[in-house]
């Protein structure tokens, strides 16, 4: 892979490096902060019934204080204190980016990847409480092509977070609808991209918004369209009322038929974004 | 009025207004949580499983109102909520009935600080993860190479907190292969999430993701 040095100019090759910038190690921090909120809010609530010690309930708030005070420090970069806060907020799932806009989506797109990634390797933790296998590593050596497809799923369940927050229910739907191929699909690969740059900060809302229409259209046209399947969200039932496409799409036919011709996945999209859904 | 705030903040919200008895304020903050656990009963909005503990607390608090209907409401809520926490406690040995003594506790935690100052990226367990770094370009916003270490320190930060947190109220005596087996399970998610998460939140076409996801793999073999 090539990289251009924004400080020199010159471009480097890291063909062989696999190459991770510090905000997402930053953001990976937010995650780890999150999980020992909720710890130490859980002790507390249970501090009645199983738990009597007040020393160690003091201890885990100092060692809170003490990770709180390293993980503000400046090198350890600027995500951690937007973030912090955020990932508090319980319903955050629909709630966060209206909340707290950015940072709170951002927020919920890595807690919510950590959360994904947790549930994927499942298959590897029961292996190594059967003994069949000596680590998550291991695990992941061993299955490469499992791997490869968890790896890239979760990475791409970035997509669907956002796509949620920002009220994009068809990419929501399309993705719940466990067709894992439709995620390989260009529509997809160039939203995960959107999604990126904003995580970066060289991005916008209004961009990832979007790309995630677009997506949203081809994956609804794949199983909403005339002859095509019900979307099912994964239940097998059908969904009865009718999403954010099937809307667009009526809008659109009503139109094409005033001028008397079929309407176009275009008219469709257009008629999304203007409707801001 | 209150729709932008957060949980945390409702919650402290709640509770200054009971103290200055300000019933307008306090009739405000209860149509906000009710709009919100009415969200988490008809499933427009979920809690996940770490997110738990916070929405707990929530019901619990505005348990104190003396508003039937939202009474109701809130006991809904907590029969939906109970599997969700009890998942989380399962996650985090927090679901033992049996109750932890506070010398044990006292044990816990001399026994993990010793772990923790003696442990070594250098432990032979180790080897694997000690070889996804040396296959890591660790850089900044602009590209900027930087030092590697700044990253162990970080990963080796975050792990060492979330098994301090999985094994500080284990019931029993913690041993070395204890400590060391969950500490190592917690870094390998931290790396693997790391990966996931730089490709998702960078610049990848699908098919450089793939060989990216590819020189990962190398480094483990």
């Amino acid at each position: 892979m090539e990289i251009v040095n924004k400080t020199t100019g010159q471009t480097e090759q890291t063909s062989k490096k696999v190459v991770v910038h510090r905000n997402t190690a930053d953001l990976l921090l937010s995650t780890v902060a999150g999980a020992m909120y909720a710890v130490s809010t859980r002790v507390e609530q249970k501090k009645d019934k199983f738990i009597h010690s007040i020393p160690f309930l003091r201890k885990l708030d100092t060692k809170l204080k003490a990770f709180n005070r390293k993980a503000e420090r400046s090198e350890w970069g600027g995500p951690y204190k937007k973030l912090r806060d955020s990932i508090k907020n319980g319903t955050r799932t629909i709630l966060a980016a209206q909340l707290f806009g950015i940072p709170g989506a951002i927020a919920m797109c890595a807690y919510k990847t950590g959360e994904k990634l947790y549930s994927v390797l499942k298959p590897a933790y029961e292996a190594k409480q059967k003994n069949e296998t000596t680590s998550i590593l291991q695990y992941i050596k061993d299955h490469k092509n499992e791997a490869r497809f968890t790896l890239t799923s979760g990475s791409l369940s970035i997509a669907n977070c956002i796509a949620n927050s920002l009220g994009a229910q068809a990419v929501v739907d399309g993705i719940r609808v466990g067709k894992a191929s439709l995620l390989a699909l260009p529509e997809a690969t160039h939203l995960a991209e959107s999604i990126g740059r904003l995580v970066i900060g060289k991005g916008n809302t209004k961009e990832v918004r979007n790309d995630a229409l677009v997506l949203g259209a081809t994956v609804a046209t794949y199983f909403a369209g005339d002859t095509g399947m019900p979307m099912t969200r994964g239940s097998g039932k059908p969904i009865h009322e009718k999403s954010d496409f099937d809307k667009a799409k009526l809008e659109a036919k009503q139109k094409a038929s005033e001028v008397g011709s079929k309407p176009k996945l275009n008219d469709i999209i257009t008629s999304l974004i203007s409707s801001g859904r | 009025m209150y729709s932008d705030c957060s949980e945390d903040e409702l919650l402290s919200l709640y509770q200054k207004s009971k103290i200055e008895n300000n019933i307008n304020d306090i009739s405000m903050l209860e149509n906000e949580v009710a709009k919100r656990v009415d969200l988490f009963l008809t499933k427009n909005c979920y809690v996940d499983t770490e997110a738990s503990p916070y929405f707990f607390n929530l019901l619990r608090v505005f348990n104190e109102t003396s508003n039937t209907d939202l009474k109701i409401l809130l006991k809904k809520a907590e029969v939906k909520l109970i599997p969700i926490l009890k998942k989380f406690d399962e996650d985090y040995g927090l679901d033992s009935k049996e109750e932890i003594s506070e010398e044990q506790i006292e044990q816990n935690l001399t026994d993990i600080n010793y772990f923790e100052e003696n442990f070594s990226l250098e432990r032979p367990d180790f080897r694997q993860i000690k070889k996804v770094f040396d296959v890591i370009d660790f850089r900044d916003e602009n590209e900027n190479l930087l030092d590697i270490n700044e990253l162990k320190e970080k990963i080796e930060f975050s792990a060492k907190v979330k098994t301090y947190l999985r094994l500080c109220l284990n019931l029993y005596r913690i041993e070395s292969e204890l400590y060391y087996s969950t500490l190592k399970a917690e870094f390998e998610k931290l790396i693997v999430s790391l990966l996931m998460l730089e490709l998702g939140s960078s610049n990848f076409s699908g098919e450089s993701m793939e060989k990216e996801i590819d020189k990962f793999l190398e480094a483990i073999e």
